[in-house]
């Protein structure tokens, strides 16, 4: 092998792995193989930029493609004996009576330090942050389009009938939109990035939002839409926390179920938290948080002590 | 073909298609669009589709729509550097430096000929093979390799140059 060919021969793989290894010690290969394997290897991490999902790139289309072929069959109609009547209802009973006993709930959930997305039976996407469940019927999915939340969720939905998220806090309908769903403790928190959704607490107040407005629900008070900053709202989906006069303890809250660590503070602050930490680096996240509230810390462990 | 049938085929080869338009045009909301367009237009020859042969196919149409519409598109590649697999902690150098040779790839893939840059991006971001690649454009693996040797050949000179 020399030189001239030593890319071409690499990119077919005729350069064995131990090869290679043995060709990195050499300073005339060293620095092209380091430097080709960084372009393949941070090439291969590129991401296209992405404006609709799949799932909206499809709905939006389904609607075009006409089903040309006409061969449905005509509904018949059969007439029962009464005898097959009374059969046909006994097995409804019982079959619905089963239906009723078993359980019939799909729940996906995240733990701390994790966030995952799934896809609805209807294409919907929805994104779990850190500590969060939604549960749903699927059997009875297209009928009603509902999921129960508890935690931080982004939905993507598709378009179609009314779908409704049920938080312990109030729900919210949507028609084809993707909002994002914060509920922890006593708050609930609805951002609206397309669409329009209506947000309902639990007392039957209401409040109707539009694309790039958010709301939040604490106690009996909905408050009014007030609009959002949609680079900074909702970036736990990358990974990205930020925060403007923030309570501190829903940023705590928020780092330690990123991280699956237990932050004990020795007395809570009652300022309130401006800025940002991602969810790749503790050490870097615990100094953005902890340190402009005069906070020092300790970290054993998964336990971090601060005062 | 029924519309259930034709939605497992979108569902697998949506996200390829849309790649190789961004690819092609460098416009992203254009892509986004003319790949819907390509699979309404399979949807309407579906009676007379050999399914053996709908990956050619669906990146045929692509190709014809993107050539239609190459001369109005301003090229800026926005790609954007994600290690979703990599949760683990890094230095914010090491972080700031990976987003300097990102976007100092970004700025060579913006100057790569076209030819090398769909290969190179298929098999990069795409995860194709080169035979994957040589089906869906329809040309022999040979050129696929020759576009991809040229297309690192192009990167490694101008990036290293810049560095």
């Amino acid at each position: 092998m020399n030189k001239h060919t030593f890319l071409k021969d690499w990119m077919e793989g005729k350069v064995s792995p131990e090869e290679l290894q043995e060709l990195k010690t050499d300073p005339d290969y060293k620095e092209t193989i380091v430097e080709l394997e960084h372009i393949m290897e941070s090439s291969s991490h590129l991401v296209p930029p992405k404006k609709k999902s799949k799932a909206q790139a499809w709905s939006e289309i389904a609607d075009q493609l006409e089903e040309t072929d006409s061969s449905t069959g005509e509904s018949r109609i059969i007439q029962l004996t009464p005898f097959i009547r009374v059969a046909v209802a006994a097995a409804v009973v019982l079959l619905v009576a089963m239906y009723f006993l078993l359980p019939s709930d799909t729940t996906y959930s995240t733990s701390a330090g994790e966030q995952l997305s799934y896809k609805l039976p209807d294409g919907t996407e929805v994104m779990l942050n850190a500590e969060t469940s939604v549960s749903f019927d699927e059997s009875n999915w297209e009928e009603r389009r509902m999921v129960a939340l508890e935690g931080e969720a982004y939905f993507d939905v598709v378009k179609g009938a009314q779908f409704v998220v049920e938080t312990p806090k109030g729900r919210v309908e949507v028609i084809g939109t993707s909002f994002n769903t914060y509920n922890r403790g006593e708050m609930l928190k609805v951002s609206c990035f397309e669409g329009k959704v209506r947000v309902i607490n639990t007392r039957a107040k209401e409040i109707v939002l539009t694309k790039g407005q958010s709301s939040q629900i604490e106690g009996d008070n909905v408050g009014e839409p007030v609009v959002f900053n949609e680079e900074k709202t909702a970036t736990w989906r990358s990974g990205e926390f930020y925060y403007e006069n923030a309570p501190f303890s829903e940023v705590v809250a928020e780092l330690e179920r990123q991280y699956n660590v237990e932050i004990t503070l020795e007395a809570m602050t009652n300022r309130s938290y401006t800025g940002y930490f991602n969810n790749k680096d503790l050490d870097e996240a615990l100094k953005l948080v902890l340190l402009p509230m005069s906070y020092e810390y300790e970290q054993k462990g998964p336990r971090i002590f601060a005062k | 073909m029924n519309k259930e049938a034709f939605k497992v085929i979108f569902d697998q080869h949506y996200d390829q298609i849309r790649n190789f338009l961004y690819y092609k045009l460098g416009d992203i909301d254009m892509a986004e669009d003319i790949a819907q367009e390509v699979f309404i237009k399979t949807w309407n020859k579906r009676d007379k589709i050999v399914m053996e042969s709908i990956k050619s196919l669906l990146f045929t149409i692509a190709n014809n729509f993107a050539i239609n519409h190459f001369q109005s598109a301003k090229k800026k590649y926005e790609f954007k550097l994600q290690y979703e697999d990599k949760p683990i902690a890094e230095t914010p150098e090491y972080q700031m430096e990976e987003q300097e040779f990102a976007e100092k790839l970004n700025e060579t893939l913006n100057q790569l000929p076209e030819n090398q840059k769909v290969v190179f991006l298929m098999n990069r971001i795409d995860d194709l093979t080169y035979r994957q690649i040589s089906d869906r454009l329809g040309i022999g693996v040979k050129a696929v390799e020759k576009r991809m040797h040229g297309a690192l050949k192009f990167l490694r000179e101008r990036i290293t140059q810049k560095i």
